[in-house]
Protein backbone atom coordinates (compact mmCIF):
# COMPACT_ATOMS: atom_id res chain seq x y z
CA UNK A 1 0.00 0.00 0.00
CA UNK A 2 1.54 3.82 -0.86
CA UNK A 3 1.02 7.01 -0.35
CA UNK A 4 1.12 8.55 -3.86
CA UNK A 5 0.03 12.47 -2.90
CA UNK A 6 2.47 15.79 -2.65
CA UNK A 7 3.61 16.60 0.85
CA UNK A 8 1.88 19.67 0.86
CA UNK A 9 -1.23 18.22 -0.52
CA UNK A 10 -1.18 15.62 2.54
CA UNK A 11 -0.87 18.84 5.27
CA UNK A 12 -4.06 20.60 3.17
CA UNK A 13 -5.93 17.24 3.72
CA UNK A 14 -4.91 17.09 7.40
CA UNK A 15 -5.43 20.71 7.88
CA UNK A 16 -8.73 20.53 5.87
CA UNK A 17 -10.22 17.56 7.91
CA UNK A 18 -9.24 19.23 11.16
CA UNK A 19 -11.77 21.98 10.33
CA UNK A 20 -14.21 20.23 8.91
CA UNK A 21 -14.30 17.94 11.84
CA UNK A 22 -14.51 21.07 14.16
CA UNK A 23 -10.91 20.73 15.69
CA UNK A 24 -10.14 24.38 14.51
CA UNK A 25 -13.75 26.51 14.52
CA UNK A 26 -14.83 29.19 12.73
CA UNK A 27 -12.76 32.64 13.47
CA UNK A 28 -9.88 30.73 15.19
CA UNK A 29 -6.69 31.83 14.39
CA UNK A 30 -4.46 28.53 13.55
CA UNK A 31 -0.81 28.34 14.40
CA UNK A 32 1.98 30.08 12.73
CA UNK A 33 3.50 29.62 8.98
CA UNK A 34 6.41 28.61 11.48
CA UNK A 35 4.88 26.62 13.88
CA UNK A 36 3.26 24.87 11.34
CA UNK A 37 6.22 24.31 9.52
CA UNK A 38 7.80 22.79 12.79
CA UNK A 39 5.05 20.58 13.56
CA UNK A 40 4.53 19.00 9.87
CA UNK A 41 8.65 19.13 9.69
CA UNK A 42 8.57 21.24 6.49
CA UNK A 43 10.12 24.00 5.47
CA UNK A 44 8.23 27.27 4.77
CA UNK A 45 7.77 27.19 1.59
CA UNK A 46 6.12 23.53 1.35
CA UNK A 47 4.00 24.75 4.17
CA UNK A 48 2.66 28.08 2.57
CA UNK A 49 1.54 25.90 -0.54
CA UNK A 50 -1.01 24.18 1.76
CA UNK A 51 -2.33 27.01 2.93
CA UNK A 52 -2.39 28.59 -0.33
CA UNK A 53 -4.36 25.37 -1.60
CA UNK A 54 -6.97 25.79 1.61
CA UNK A 55 -7.27 29.59 0.99
CA UNK A 56 -7.93 28.96 -2.77
CA UNK A 57 -10.65 26.97 -1.04
CA UNK A 58 -11.89 29.33 1.26
CA UNK A 59 -11.66 27.52 4.07
CA UNK A 60 -8.75 29.46 5.52
CA UNK A 61 -8.49 33.30 5.32
CA UNK A 62 -4.80 35.45 5.39
CA UNK A 63 -5.21 38.69 7.58
CA UNK A 64 -1.74 40.35 6.91
CA UNK A 65 -0.22 41.13 9.92
CA UNK A 66 -2.98 38.99 11.86
CA UNK A 67 -2.73 35.99 10.73
CA UNK A 68 -4.63 33.44 9.09
CA UNK A 69 -8.18 32.41 10.43
CA UNK A 70 -10.70 29.73 10.01
CA UNK A 71 -13.12 30.78 7.98
CA UNK A 72 -17.41 30.41 8.25
CA UNK A 73 -18.70 26.88 7.08
CA UNK A 74 -19.66 27.48 3.68
CA UNK A 75 -23.53 27.48 3.13
CA UNK A 76 -25.29 23.98 1.43
CA UNK A 77 -27.37 25.16 -1.42
CA UNK A 78 -29.69 22.22 -1.83
CA UNK A 79 -29.86 21.32 -5.53
CA UNK A 80 -33.77 19.85 -4.44
CA UNK A 81 -36.74 21.97 -3.96
CA UNK A 82 -37.55 25.46 -5.47
CA UNK A 83 -37.65 28.01 -2.20
CA UNK A 84 -35.74 31.42 -2.03
CA UNK A 85 -32.20 32.07 -0.86
CA UNK A 86 -32.82 33.62 2.65
CA UNK A 87 -33.91 30.47 4.47
CA UNK A 88 -30.26 28.99 3.43
CA UNK A 89 -28.58 32.25 5.08
CA UNK A 90 -31.15 32.17 7.90
CA UNK A 91 -29.73 28.44 8.78
CA UNK A 92 -26.76 29.34 8.79
CA UNK A 93 -27.65 32.33 11.71
CA UNK A 94 -27.07 35.02 9.07
CA UNK A 95 -29.15 38.01 9.26
CA UNK A 96 -30.66 38.56 5.41
CA UNK A 97 -31.30 41.46 3.56
CA UNK A 98 -31.60 42.66 0.21
CA UNK A 99 -30.15 45.16 -2.05
CA UNK A 100 -32.13 46.65 -5.25
CA UNK A 101 -29.78 47.54 -7.55
CA UNK A 102 -31.31 47.96 -10.66
CA UNK A 103 -35.37 47.33 -11.46
CA UNK A 104 -37.87 48.48 -14.14
CA UNK A 105 -39.65 47.23 -17.18
CA UNK A 106 -39.30 46.70 -20.71
CA UNK A 107 -40.02 44.90 -24.09
CA UNK A 108 -38.20 40.72 -23.88
CA UNK A 109 -36.66 40.81 -27.02
CA UNK A 110 -35.42 37.83 -29.26
CA UNK A 111 -33.33 36.57 -25.78
CA UNK A 112 -35.72 36.51 -23.34
CA UNK A 113 -39.07 35.80 -25.39
CA UNK A 114 -37.17 32.26 -25.95
CA UNK A 115 -36.40 31.58 -22.77
CA UNK A 116 -39.69 32.37 -21.27
CA UNK A 117 -41.41 31.21 -23.82
CA UNK A 118 -43.44 34.57 -24.63
CA UNK A 119 -43.78 36.80 -27.72
CA UNK A 120 -40.52 39.70 -28.41
CA UNK A 121 -42.91 42.37 -27.60
CA UNK A 122 -44.87 41.29 -24.42
CA UNK A 123 -43.58 43.26 -21.54
CA UNK A 124 -41.30 41.87 -18.66
CA UNK A 125 -40.30 43.21 -15.41
CA UNK A 126 -36.58 42.73 -14.53
CA UNK A 127 -35.29 43.02 -10.67
CA UNK A 128 -31.37 43.13 -10.25
CA UNK A 129 -31.10 42.08 -6.30
CA UNK A 130 -27.86 41.40 -4.38
CA UNK A 131 -28.48 39.29 -1.00
CA UNK A 132 -26.81 39.92 2.20
CA UNK A 133 -25.92 38.04 5.02
CA UNK A 134 -24.93 40.50 7.90
CA UNK A 135 -24.54 43.07 5.62
CA UNK A 136 -22.37 40.82 3.57
CA UNK A 137 -22.75 39.93 0.06
CA UNK A 138 -23.86 36.11 -0.58
CA UNK A 139 -25.51 35.99 -3.96
CA UNK A 140 -26.05 38.77 -6.85
CA UNK A 141 -29.82 37.37 -8.89
CA UNK A 142 -31.04 39.23 -12.31
CA UNK A 143 -35.02 38.01 -12.20
CA UNK A 144 -37.13 38.36 -14.84
CA UNK A 145 -40.36 37.86 -14.67
CA UNK A 146 -43.62 38.73 -16.74
CA UNK A 147 -44.73 42.40 -16.32
CA UNK A 148 -48.40 41.54 -16.06
CA UNK A 149 -47.51 38.79 -12.91
CA UNK A 150 -47.87 41.16 -10.37
CA UNK A 151 -50.27 44.14 -10.84
CA UNK A 152 -48.70 47.47 -10.21
CA UNK A 153 -45.64 45.61 -9.27
CA UNK A 154 -43.54 49.09 -9.29
CA UNK A 155 -45.03 49.96 -5.64
CA UNK A 156 -43.60 47.20 -4.49
CA UNK A 157 -39.89 47.62 -2.35
CA UNK A 158 -37.82 44.52 -2.57
CA UNK A 159 -35.85 45.21 -0.55
CA UNK A 160 -38.94 44.63 1.79
CA UNK A 161 -41.36 42.42 -0.10
CA UNK A 162 -40.37 38.80 -1.06
CA UNK A 163 -40.93 37.88 -4.88
CA UNK A 164 -41.89 34.74 -3.99
CA UNK A 165 -44.79 36.02 -1.40
CA UNK A 166 -46.06 38.47 -3.65
CA UNK A 167 -46.41 35.51 -6.21
CA UNK A 168 -48.20 33.41 -4.09
CA UNK A 169 -50.42 36.09 -3.43
CA UNK A 170 -51.89 36.02 -7.03
CA UNK A 171 -52.33 32.32 -6.63
CA UNK A 172 -49.63 31.05 -8.41
CA UNK A 173 -48.16 27.57 -7.37
CA UNK A 174 -44.50 27.36 -8.10
CA UNK A 175 -44.41 24.32 -9.90
CA UNK A 176 -41.58 23.19 -11.63
CA UNK A 177 -37.97 24.78 -11.53
CA UNK A 178 -35.21 23.74 -14.13
CA UNK A 179 -32.17 24.49 -12.74
CA UNK A 180 -28.59 24.66 -13.76
CA UNK A 181 -25.19 25.23 -12.44
CA UNK A 182 -22.29 25.93 -13.85
CA UNK A 183 -18.33 27.10 -12.61
CA UNK A 184 -17.54 29.94 -14.37
CA UNK A 185 -14.62 32.71 -13.92
CA UNK A 186 -16.76 35.62 -11.65
CA UNK A 187 -15.87 39.42 -13.87
CA UNK A 188 -17.24 42.95 -13.28
CA UNK A 189 -19.65 44.04 -12.68
CA UNK A 190 -20.81 40.82 -10.79
CA UNK A 191 -17.25 40.42 -9.09
CA UNK A 192 -17.76 43.93 -7.75
CA UNK A 193 -20.87 43.82 -6.37
CA UNK A 194 -19.62 40.41 -4.79
CA UNK A 195 -16.85 41.75 -3.29
CA UNK A 196 -14.34 39.16 -5.01
CA UNK A 197 -11.47 39.63 -7.36
CA UNK A 198 -12.16 39.70 -10.79
CA UNK A 199 -11.46 36.33 -12.65
CA UNK A 200 -12.21 34.58 -8.91
CA UNK A 201 -14.02 31.15 -9.97
CA UNK A 202 -17.84 31.05 -8.80
CA UNK A 203 -20.78 29.52 -9.29
CA UNK A 204 -23.26 30.81 -11.69
CA UNK A 205 -26.76 29.18 -12.22
CA UNK A 206 -29.86 29.32 -14.36
CA UNK A 207 -33.64 29.10 -13.11
CA UNK A 208 -36.58 28.41 -15.21
CA UNK A 209 -39.37 28.45 -12.70
CA UNK A 210 -42.83 27.55 -14.02
CA UNK A 211 -46.88 27.35 -12.76
CA UNK A 212 -48.96 24.64 -12.63
CA UNK A 213 -50.16 25.09 -16.31
CA UNK A 214 -46.25 25.13 -17.46
CA UNK A 215 -45.99 29.00 -17.98
CA UNK A 216 -42.46 30.19 -17.19
CA UNK A 217 -43.56 32.68 -14.51
CA UNK A 218 -39.68 33.51 -13.92
CA UNK A 219 -36.34 33.28 -15.18
CA UNK A 220 -33.08 34.09 -12.96
CA UNK A 221 -29.59 33.98 -13.61
CA UNK A 222 -27.85 34.06 -10.24
CA UNK A 223 -23.87 34.26 -9.22
CA UNK A 224 -22.52 33.75 -6.32
CA UNK A 225 -18.59 33.03 -4.82
CA UNK A 226 -17.41 29.78 -4.22
CA UNK A 227 -15.69 30.52 -0.94
CA UNK A 228 -19.30 31.10 0.32
CA UNK A 229 -21.45 28.05 -1.55
CA UNK A 230 -21.54 24.45 -1.88
CA UNK A 231 -24.74 23.12 -3.52
CA UNK A 232 -25.83 19.83 -2.36
CA UNK A 233 -28.09 16.58 -4.13
CA UNK A 234 -29.35 13.70 -3.37
CA UNK A 235 -30.13 11.51 -6.33
CA UNK A 236 -32.32 7.83 -5.82
CA UNK B 1 -15.49 51.73 -14.44
CA UNK B 2 -19.11 53.40 -13.87
CA UNK B 3 -22.32 51.92 -13.16
CA UNK B 4 -23.83 53.01 -16.27
CA UNK B 5 -21.12 51.70 -18.41
CA UNK B 6 -21.66 48.22 -17.02
CA UNK B 7 -25.55 47.97 -17.60
CA UNK B 8 -24.70 49.52 -21.16
CA UNK B 9 -21.78 46.41 -21.63
CA UNK B 10 -24.41 44.05 -20.06
CA UNK B 11 -27.45 44.91 -22.84
CA UNK B 12 -24.58 44.53 -25.66
CA UNK B 13 -23.60 40.80 -23.99
CA UNK B 14 -27.88 40.34 -24.44
CA UNK B 15 -27.51 41.57 -28.38
CA UNK B 16 -24.02 39.58 -28.94
CA UNK B 17 -25.72 36.37 -27.81
CA UNK B 18 -28.79 37.25 -29.59
CA UNK B 19 -26.62 37.80 -32.85
CA UNK B 20 -24.81 34.74 -32.33
CA UNK B 21 -28.30 32.77 -31.55
CA UNK B 22 -30.24 34.59 -34.70
CA UNK B 23 -27.44 33.94 -37.19
CA UNK B 24 -27.43 30.56 -36.01
CA UNK B 25 -23.12 30.50 -35.30
CA UNK B 26 -22.10 26.94 -34.39
CA UNK B 27 -19.24 26.05 -31.80
CA UNK B 28 -16.01 27.05 -33.63
CA UNK B 29 -17.47 29.74 -35.47
CA UNK B 30 -15.56 32.88 -35.62
CA UNK B 31 -17.25 35.93 -34.38
CA UNK B 32 -16.88 39.20 -36.44
CA UNK B 33 -13.84 41.25 -35.76
CA UNK B 34 -13.55 43.71 -32.46
CA UNK B 35 -14.09 46.73 -34.89
CA UNK B 36 -17.11 45.64 -36.99
CA UNK B 37 -18.75 44.41 -33.58
CA UNK B 38 -18.46 47.70 -32.48
CA UNK B 39 -20.31 49.17 -35.94
CA UNK B 40 -22.91 46.35 -35.74
CA UNK B 41 -23.63 47.58 -32.46
CA UNK B 42 -22.73 51.03 -32.17
CA UNK B 43 -20.28 50.45 -29.05
CA UNK B 44 -17.69 51.76 -28.43
CA UNK B 45 -14.24 49.81 -27.29
CA UNK B 46 -14.30 49.62 -23.45
CA UNK B 47 -17.97 48.42 -23.55
CA UNK B 48 -17.49 45.90 -26.37
CA UNK B 49 -14.18 43.99 -24.40
CA UNK B 50 -15.73 44.51 -20.89
CA UNK B 51 -18.85 42.35 -22.88
CA UNK B 52 -16.68 39.88 -24.44
CA UNK B 53 -14.51 39.34 -21.68
CA UNK B 54 -17.37 38.18 -19.23
CA UNK B 55 -18.90 36.41 -22.34
CA UNK B 56 -15.12 34.43 -22.07
CA UNK B 57 -15.17 34.08 -18.22
CA UNK B 58 -18.59 32.47 -18.71
CA UNK B 59 -17.95 30.43 -21.34
CA UNK B 60 -19.97 31.45 -24.32
CA UNK B 61 -16.87 32.43 -26.76
CA UNK B 62 -13.29 31.27 -26.68
CA UNK B 63 -10.53 34.10 -27.63
CA UNK B 64 -7.38 33.04 -29.68
CA UNK B 65 -4.62 35.29 -29.26
CA UNK B 66 -4.12 37.02 -32.88
CA UNK B 67 -6.56 34.54 -34.30
CA UNK B 68 -10.17 36.14 -32.85
CA UNK B 69 -13.09 35.59 -30.59
CA UNK B 70 -14.85 31.92 -31.37
CA UNK B 71 -18.34 30.53 -30.25
CA UNK B 72 -17.27 28.05 -27.53
CA UNK B 73 -18.16 24.43 -27.45
CA UNK B 74 -21.18 23.76 -25.87
CA UNK B 75 -20.54 22.09 -22.27
CA UNK B 76 -21.73 18.77 -21.74
CA UNK B 77 -25.09 18.69 -19.48
CA UNK B 78 -25.24 16.32 -16.58
CA UNK B 79 -28.83 15.28 -15.36
CA UNK B 80 -28.26 15.42 -11.69
CA UNK B 81 -31.80 14.61 -10.69
CA UNK B 82 -31.66 10.98 -10.86
CA UNK B 83 -29.41 8.50 -9.90
CA UNK B 84 -27.73 6.32 -12.38
CA UNK B 85 -23.83 5.42 -13.27
CA UNK B 86 -21.96 7.52 -15.63
CA UNK B 87 -21.85 5.71 -18.96
CA UNK B 88 -25.58 4.43 -18.60
CA UNK B 89 -26.39 8.65 -17.40
CA UNK B 90 -24.37 9.49 -20.78
CA UNK B 91 -25.80 7.53 -23.40
CA UNK B 92 -28.97 8.42 -22.66
CA UNK B 93 -28.06 12.07 -24.15
CA UNK B 94 -26.72 9.79 -26.64
CA UNK B 95 -23.14 10.29 -26.02
CA UNK B 96 -19.97 7.98 -26.04
CA UNK B 97 -18.37 7.38 -23.01
CA UNK B 98 -14.62 5.90 -22.54
CA UNK B 99 -12.66 5.17 -18.99
CA UNK B 100 -8.92 4.92 -19.05
CA UNK B 101 -7.76 3.74 -15.54
CA UNK B 102 -4.85 5.62 -13.66
CA UNK B 103 -4.89 3.57 -11.27
CA UNK B 104 -6.40 0.74 -9.14
CA UNK B 105 -4.83 -0.64 -6.29
CA UNK B 106 -5.11 -0.98 -2.22
CA UNK B 107 -4.67 2.02 0.00
CA UNK B 108 -5.01 2.41 3.62
CA UNK B 109 -8.49 4.86 4.26
CA UNK B 110 -7.13 8.14 5.65
CA UNK B 111 -9.52 9.72 8.46
CA UNK B 112 -11.84 11.33 5.31
CA UNK B 113 -12.04 8.26 3.34
CA UNK B 114 -12.72 6.38 6.61
CA UNK B 115 -15.40 8.40 7.84
CA UNK B 116 -17.40 8.94 4.81
CA UNK B 117 -17.26 4.88 4.76
CA UNK B 118 -18.01 4.42 8.37
CA UNK B 119 -14.75 2.52 8.71
CA UNK B 120 -11.60 2.98 11.15
CA UNK B 121 -8.88 4.75 10.02
CA UNK B 122 -6.02 2.83 8.40
CA UNK B 123 -8.56 0.00 6.95
CA UNK B 124 -7.24 -1.52 3.41
CA UNK B 125 -10.05 -0.22 0.75
CA UNK B 126 -10.23 -0.33 -3.24
CA UNK B 127 -8.97 2.78 -4.89
CA UNK B 128 -9.61 3.71 -8.33
CA UNK B 129 -8.75 6.52 -10.22
CA UNK B 130 -10.30 7.15 -13.62
CA UNK B 131 -10.25 9.97 -16.47
CA UNK B 132 -13.93 9.71 -17.76
CA UNK B 133 -14.34 10.64 -21.42
CA UNK B 134 -17.62 11.66 -23.62
CA UNK B 135 -17.68 11.90 -26.87
CA UNK B 136 -13.87 11.83 -26.59
CA UNK B 137 -13.33 14.87 -24.55
CA UNK B 138 -11.71 14.53 -21.16
CA UNK B 139 -14.54 15.41 -19.07
CA UNK B 140 -13.77 14.38 -15.41
CA UNK B 141 -10.74 12.87 -13.01
CA UNK B 142 -12.65 10.28 -10.88
CA UNK B 143 -11.06 8.69 -7.63
CA UNK B 144 -13.62 5.95 -5.85
CA UNK B 145 -13.05 4.52 -2.62
CA UNK B 146 -14.85 1.01 -1.77
CA UNK B 147 -14.55 -0.94 1.58
CA UNK B 148 -12.97 -4.35 0.80
CA UNK B 149 -15.32 -6.50 2.78
CA UNK B 150 -18.54 -6.19 0.37
CA UNK B 151 -16.52 -7.17 -2.69
CA UNK B 152 -13.58 -9.34 -2.20
CA UNK B 153 -11.34 -9.66 -5.68
CA UNK B 154 -12.68 -6.79 -7.14
CA UNK B 155 -9.16 -5.95 -8.49
CA UNK B 156 -8.95 -9.06 -11.35
CA UNK B 157 -11.78 -6.47 -12.84
CA UNK B 158 -10.99 -3.75 -15.75
CA UNK B 159 -12.68 -1.21 -14.94
CA UNK B 160 -11.57 0.72 -18.33
CA UNK B 161 -14.31 -1.42 -19.99
CA UNK B 162 -16.65 -2.37 -17.04
CA UNK B 163 -19.29 -0.06 -15.13
CA UNK B 164 -18.04 -0.23 -11.94
CA UNK B 165 -21.89 -0.18 -10.72
CA UNK B 166 -22.93 -2.90 -12.81
CA UNK B 167 -20.34 -5.47 -11.49
CA UNK B 168 -21.16 -4.52 -7.96
CA UNK B 169 -24.57 -5.54 -9.16
CA UNK B 170 -24.15 -8.47 -10.97
CA UNK B 171 -21.21 -10.33 -9.49
CA UNK B 172 -21.49 -8.94 -5.57
CA UNK B 173 -25.76 -8.47 -5.50
CA UNK B 174 -24.72 -4.69 -4.24
CA UNK B 175 -27.30 -3.08 -6.32
CA UNK B 176 -26.91 1.30 -5.10
CA UNK B 177 -30.13 3.06 -5.10
CA UNK B 178 -29.23 6.36 -3.40
CA UNK B 179 -26.21 9.21 -4.11
CA UNK B 180 -25.11 11.95 -2.22
CA UNK B 181 -23.42 14.85 -3.64
CA UNK B 182 -21.76 17.72 -2.43
CA UNK B 183 -20.64 20.48 -5.32
CA UNK B 184 -17.57 22.88 -5.33
CA UNK B 185 -14.87 24.63 -6.80
CA UNK B 186 -11.13 23.38 -6.98
CA UNK B 187 -7.98 24.26 -8.98
CA UNK B 188 -6.45 21.73 -10.76
CA UNK B 189 -2.48 21.08 -10.18
CA UNK B 190 -0.24 20.16 -12.87
CA UNK B 191 -0.92 16.51 -12.76
CA UNK B 192 -4.50 16.56 -12.83
CA UNK B 193 -4.51 19.00 -15.21
CA UNK B 194 -2.39 16.70 -17.37
CA UNK B 195 -5.05 13.75 -16.94
CA UNK B 196 -7.51 16.18 -18.01
CA UNK B 197 -6.01 17.37 -21.15
CA UNK B 198 -6.12 21.13 -19.57
CA UNK B 199 -4.13 23.24 -18.12
CA UNK B 200 -2.72 23.67 -14.61
CA UNK B 201 -5.10 26.35 -12.53
CA UNK B 202 -7.94 25.48 -14.22
CA UNK B 203 -11.17 25.67 -12.48
CA UNK B 204 -13.28 22.10 -12.17
CA UNK B 205 -16.50 21.32 -10.14
CA UNK B 206 -15.62 19.10 -7.42
CA UNK B 207 -18.02 16.37 -6.46
CA UNK B 208 -17.96 14.80 -3.43
CA UNK B 209 -20.26 11.49 -3.34
CA UNK B 210 -21.13 9.37 -1.60
CA UNK B 211 -23.16 6.31 -3.15
CA UNK B 212 -25.33 3.83 -0.33
CA UNK B 213 -28.12 1.27 -0.37
CA UNK B 214 -30.24 0.75 3.08
CA UNK B 215 -27.92 3.17 4.54
CA UNK B 216 -24.94 1.17 3.94
CA UNK B 217 -22.66 3.00 2.06
CA UNK B 218 -20.64 0.87 -0.33
CA UNK B 219 -18.38 3.89 -1.96
CA UNK B 220 -17.09 7.37 -1.54
CA UNK B 221 -15.92 9.22 -4.55
CA UNK B 222 -14.07 12.47 -5.18
CA UNK B 223 -14.32 13.59 -8.81
CA UNK B 224 -13.14 17.22 -10.70
CA UNK B 225 -14.61 17.73 -13.71
CA UNK B 226 -12.98 20.05 -16.10
CA UNK B 227 -15.51 23.24 -15.32
CA UNK B 228 -15.47 24.88 -19.19
CA UNK B 229 -16.53 21.58 -20.44
CA UNK B 230 -19.57 20.87 -17.92
CA UNK B 231 -22.37 21.91 -16.72
CA UNK B 232 -25.15 20.38 -14.18
CA UNK B 233 -28.96 20.22 -14.86
CA UNK B 234 -31.78 19.21 -12.25
CA UNK B 235 -35.32 19.50 -12.31
CA UNK B 236 -36.52 20.84 -8.67
CA UNK B 237 -39.65 19.94 -7.12
CA UNK B 238 -41.78 22.31 -5.33
CA UNK B 239 -40.90 23.35 -1.79
CA UNK B 240 -41.58 21.09 0.95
Amino acid sequence: MKVSQPIYKQIAAHIREQIESGEYSFGQLIPSEQQLSEMYRVSRMTLRKAVAILVGEGLLIPRPGKGTFVNRQKIDMSFDNIQGTSPFLLDMGLSPSVKVLRSGKRTAGYKYSRIMGISENSLIYQLVRLRLGDGEPYILEYTNIPYDLIPNIEQYDFEIYSLYDLIRQQDIVLTEDMQTLEVVKLSAPQSTFLDVPEGEYGFMTHEVVRDQDGQVIEYTKSYSSGKKFVFSAIME
Amino acid sequence: MSKKLHIVSEELQERIEEYIWGNNLQPGDKLPSERDLCEIFDANRVTLREALNRMQNEGIIDTLHGKGRYVAPKKLQDNVHAFISFSAGWAEEQALTESKVISFELVEASKKVAGALCLPTGMPVYCLKRVRFVNNIALCLETAYIPTEHCPGLLKYDFGRESLYDILATDYNVHLTRQEHVISIAILDAEEAELLETKAGDAAVFIKGTTSKDGITYEYCESLYVASRYSMYGKLGPAK
